[in-house]
């Protein structure tokens, strides 16, 4: 894991931040939400993987 | 698993707009129904033009249009039919017997139906509109936030 895939978030954060904020402010909140849905489900699956590593390490080091 | 966790959030963040959507349709429908009282009452007054007529020429989004045609259709049947779902019960009577009201009436006491009807349409955009600033980011970010949660949980 390196710097990369902080980059990577960063960027889908802005670009869908940018877009979010263009399809509110002409009234199309709805495509909005469905923009947000679709830069948050871009990360989760770059970083689902990352999570599941997350967990199991803690478990490891607590020995649950 | 990841898969399954992705589609979990997906399929939480689209009930959320599809269940929003709801207060986003009641909102739309009182802003149109509110022109369109405005546009009838003016060529009522003014022109005595024929509600059939008016409708024909009457210029606005297609949806609503759409809805205008079949209770034109509809006129002398039961128009409650034909009304949205997410419109209430109460919604719904009152706006039959508003159109029921333009049929029977001569011109005067059809101006004085729409203006009582005007002021009634009137209070429900301002209440969809708060309805819809409050209720709507809600609900989305709840089934979001509830999917995201189940998605966490599995992984």
């Amino acid at each position: 894991m390196g710097i990369e895939i902080i980059l990577k978030i960063a960027g889908i954060g802005i670009l869908t931040a940018v877009i979010s904020q263009i399809l509110n402010h002409n009234g199309k909140s709805e495509i909005a939400m469905v923009a947000t849905l679709a830069g948050l489900v871009m990360v989760l699956a770059m970083v689902v993987s990352m999570i599941g590593d997350l967990f199991s390490s803690i478990k490891a080091i607590f020995s649950l | 698993m990841e898969i399954v966790c992705v589609l979990i959030v997906v399929f939480s963040g689209l009930s959320g707009v599809f269940i929003a959507s709801r207060y986003r349709e009641r909102k739309a429908f009182f802003a149109s129904l509110y022109n369109f009282l405005n546009y009838i009452k003016s060529n009522i007054s003014f022109y005595k033009t024929r509600l059939e007529i008016l409708i024909d020429n009457y210029d606005c989004e297609t949806k609503f249009k759409n809805f205008l045609i079949s209770v034109k259709n509809n006129l002398s049947s039961k128009v409650k039919n034909i009304l949205p779902s997410y419109l209430t019960n109460q919604e719904k009577d009152e706006f039959v017997k508003f159109v029921s009201s333009l049929q029977n009436f001569d011109v005067s006491e059809t101006i004085r139906s729409i203006d009582f009807y005007l002021s009634l349409v009137k209070n429900k955009v301002n209440q969809t509109g708060e309805e819809a600033k409050i209720k709507i980011p809600l609900i989305e970010k709840l089934t979001l936030g509830a999917g995201l949660i189940v998605a966490i949980i599995l992984i």
